[in-house]
């Protein structure tokens, strides 16, 4: 009976969405009926029984790599939208708690609220160039990247919820019975404080994904031939106006699919949280 | 992007934020991969704006062409930027030498290409050599000025040489003994000498004369906008025009989009027919394509061999074809570490790579296979007995073998600029497997890729190669000079290597190198170079250029850029 309740107060879209990336990033890989990193017939040929995506400008196909793409490119979004938020959160509660506190941790946590701020000045972009480029395209240095690029959005979310939730009567109480400043912090402030970024997970992990993409259609991203779809709609650009339109084409919708299942899997993780009222 | 997360520093109604991020993202999302799945239109307004006061019809005087980039600098070689299809390009239009390559026809009809086993007056009207070979005596033109009227005399030509040489950017290398502005002696106004350090070096000396090395200046322009700080106006010269004595003169550019370029009246050959062109920057190769088939642009530059393919079935447009293709896809494995110190091991990746598939999937058929690097039309030379390139997967693995390998691990870098090269090496990747090797592709930025070239510090590097002097001895030993040097990136150096030298010292020695004799001694070493497979000639690929058959007297030249003066349009 609950489970007639929940279903029915959550979008059916939400719950596709959330399947269809858990699916894809395990069982992404073994759909692909070829190698997607060998070149397996000719080059650029239309889709067809055989290549249903067809294949690119080296002869690889297109469905297998679409497939072995969404491995990397939503796990690397799901790590990425775990660190960042993590470390996020926890950025977000240090200096929500510190920065109106005199003395050197006081300073430290307005330096820190600057810096966020600073970070709002530079195109994610830039600086995912800057840090592939320092570190080499790997994905250790492609999730660094993301993470960096996403953390501070989660740390504003949380400070600001911080900035609110300090004053509230339960911390005074918790103060007055007698708990230490870091006791009310862990345990009353940090999970009143968290539910923004938790919520706005999915749209970091979009974002993530957008951005990767992004990257790997500038060629700073992950090395050829590995199935990225980014990689895959930058290298088959130059053949879409002059009719080679499937190399692009099927990396894309998959690029959308994957923001719109994660987007409706933030609608899900919103619902949740705000509790059956709000529901 | 950040904005739209960030409460900025306040708590925002909690019940407001995700609905109105969610909302945003949503259409974020959609237009995201909306511009995805169009982004080959991403230079669609340049392809709008390039439609408007020129192009594929119309008037005949002025034509637009869409180039992938502008040269940095009109200085070329003087100041180290003149490595670069854009700084040909340039050098074809803005710049003259004393000598010049006459123009042939060749396979495709309307087009001509260059004739590198002859020298003609080019901006000397006539040229003599001494019996003994070393001394050429140029004639200069009578009446010829430079674009401003200024006559163009002997003066020009010495303070061209000292205008080089004086350049701590240009480098003097190709030159080998040739003393420079100390061996250019002024007879009289129409007259000058130039001594070279041996007759066999003559056919070299005139090509470096015809091309990027050799160019005369306007001394009179340069000297009006010289100061004390910069006695050759290099400064100035980066970027104005007029100095030069090519077809045209730049009349205006706006960096990274576009240049004028005005037909010289007092060129040479006569003022060209063509009287403005305007190179018009559109990044995209897709693109460039795209504007050809509908005809927005006269002629584009460097596009994809595929892109190439689908534009030949449009009968109203040309994509030329040429006998013996001059730029060429150079695998150089650096011999300097292992694996590829090993002469077995760089045997065997020579005969791992599919020749074959590369020039049908990633050049759709426009490449042809290369036997050295020398130019096979040139006289008294032959490609008889130098080894084909096959894809042998059993004879890879046998050399393998005789390496003391079963397999090999290696990493083969490539620019992100050239993606035909990037696809080649998927290609390579794939078919190499099957003889044991595994390789891991590595893309660095263009810039990055030249620091690792010229540094011989990667195992592998795939990229386009060309040699700007199509003679023997230039074509044959400019990459390969002995010791550590950056213009050898395979850094080949063994006894093969020795045997390579004997065999180049030998037909340098001949004072005639069109002749049969110096003909076998080049092909002697050409036959030790593929052999050693320090650099492994894939293959050569045809001009990158597509345009409308309005167009006659394209012609095909060793750099791989247009020479607009020689344009007539119909």
């Amino acid at each position: 009976m609950r489970v007639l309740t929940f279903l029915k107060q959550v979008p059916v879209l939400s719950l596709v969405g959330a399947f269809a990336l858990l699916f894809f990033v395990i069982f992404g890989g073994m759909l692909a009926p070829y190698d997607p990193e060998r070149v397996v017939t000719g080059a650029l040929q239309s889709p067809s029984t055989e290549h249903w995506f067809g294949t690119d400008a080296t002869g690889m196909d297109v469905f297998s790599r679409v497939m072995a793409g969404a491995q990397i490119d939503i796990a690397l979004a799901l790590v990425v939208t775990v660190v960042a938020t993590v470390a996020g959160v926890v950025l977000g509660i240090v200096i929500g708690t510190f920065e109106s506190r005199r003395g050197l941790a006081g300073m430290a946590g307005r330096g820190i609220t600057r810096f966020l701020d600073l970070t709002d000045a530079v195109p994610p972009l830039v600086i995912g160039v800057v840090i592939v480029g320092l570190m080499g395209a790997t994905l250790t240095s492609l999730s660094i990247a993301l993470a960096l690029i996403m953390s501070p959005v989660q740390a504003r979310l949380t400070r600001a919820e911080v900035l609110k939730v300090r004053n509230d009567a339960y911390v005074e109480a918790g103060l007055m019975a007698g708990l230490r400043p870091m006791q009310v912090t862990f345990r009353h402030v940090l999970p009143n404080s968290m539910r923004p970024a938790i919520e706005n997970c999915s749209t970091v992990f979009g974002f993530s994904v957008i951005v990767l993409a992004s990257l790997g259609f500038l060629g700073v991203g992950l090395n050829p031939p590995t199935p990225e779809w980014g990689n895959m709609i930058s290298s088959g650009v130059s053949g879409v106006m002059l009719g080679s339109w499937w190399p692009v084409l099927f990396p894309a919708l998959a690029l959308m699919l994957a923001v719109i299942a994660a987007a409706a899997v933030a609608g899900l993780l919103t619902r949740l949280s705000r509790g059956p009222a709000a529901r | 992007m950040k904005n739209r997360l960030s409460p900025q520093g306040q708590a925002p109604a909690r019940s407001d934020i995700p609905q109105l991020q969610r909302r945003s993202f949503l259409l974020g999302s959609l237009g995201v991969a909306a511009v995805a799945a169009l982004s080959a239109c991403a230079d669609q307004s340049t392809a709008s704006s390039t439609s408007g006061s020129s192009g594929g019809s119309g008037d005949t005087s002025e034509i637009v062409v869409a180039v992938s980039a502008l040269a940095a600098s009109l200085n070329g070689v003087l100041d180290g930027n003149g490595i670069s299809l854009q700084a040909f390009e340039l050098n074809a239009n803005l710049q003259a030498g004393l000598v010049r390559n006459p123009y042939i026809d060749d396979e495709t009809e309307g087009c001509v290409v260059q004739d590198f086993n002859t020298y003609v007056g080019y901006v000397a009207d006539s040229y003599d050599v001494s019996e003994d070979g070393l001394t050429y005596t140029f004639h200069m033109r009578d009446g010829y000025t430079d674009v401003e009227g200024n006559a163009i005399t002997a003066d020009d030509v010495v303070y061209s040489f000292e205008r080089k040489w004086a350049s701590e950017s240009y480098s003097t290398a190709s030159w080998g003994d040739f003393k420079g502005p100390d061996a250019v002696t002024k007879v009289d106004d129409m007259t000058v000498q130039i001594e070279i350090p041996s007759a066999g070096f003559g056919l070299t000396f005139l090509g470096l004369l015809a091309n990027l090395q050799g160019h005369i200046y306007s001394k009179t322009i340069l000297d009006a906008n010289a100061t004390k700080d910069d006695p050759y106006a290099m400064t100035w010269s980066a970027q104005n025009g007029g100095w030069g004595l090519g077809p045209y003169y730049m009349e205006s550019q706006t960096a990274d989009q576009e240049m004028v370029l005005v037909a010289n009246p007092n060129y040479a050959y006569g003022e060209p027919e063509v009287k403005k062109v305007t190179l018009r920057v559109v990044t995209d190769a897709g693109t460039r394509a795209s504007l050809m088939k509908s005809g927005d642009v006269i002629l584009s530059e460097d596009i994809l061999p595929n892109d190439q393919a689908t534009l030949a079935e449009d009968s109203s447009l040309t994509v030329p074809v040429v006998g013996d293709p001059i730029e060429y896809v150079d695998l150089t494995l650096v011999t300097n570490k292992a694996p590829f110190n090993d002469l077995k091991v760089r045997q065997a990746f020579m005969n791992a790579i599919p020749y074959e598939q590369i020039i049908e999937e990633v050049y759709a058929g426009r490449a042809v296979l290369k036997k050295g690097n020398i130019n096979p039309s040139t006289k008294g030379y032959t490609t008889d007995g130098i080894p084909d390139m096959v894809y042998d997967v059993d004879k890879a693995k046998s050399l393998l073998a005789e390496a003391g390998m079963d397999s090999l691990d290696f990493t083969l870098t490539v620019s992100t600029a050239t993606q035909d090269l990037v696809n080649l090496c998927i290609l390579i990747q794939s078919y190499a497997a099957d003889a044991g090797f595994n390789v891991e592709v590595e893309q660095l930025s263009a810039a990055e890729f030249g620091t690792a070239r010229s540094g011989a510090t990667k195992q592998a590097i795939l990229y386009r190669n060309r040699a700007q002097v199509q003679t023997p001895e230039y074509s044959c030993i400019t990459f390969f000079k002995p010791g550590d040097d950056p213009s050898s990136p395979s850094r080949w150096s063994d006894e093969l290597n020795d045997q390579f030298w004997d065999e180049v010292d030998a037909a340098r020695a001949l004072p005639d190198q069109l002749s049969d004799e110096a003909g076998e001694h080049w092909n002697a070493a050409q036959t030790i170079m593929v052999t050693a497979a320090a650099e492994i000639f894939i293959c050569a690929i045809q001009p990158t250029q597509v345009f409308s058959n309005s167009i006659t007297g394209w012609a095909y030249r060793s750099e791989n850029q247009n020479d607009f003066g020689n344009f007539s349009i119909s």
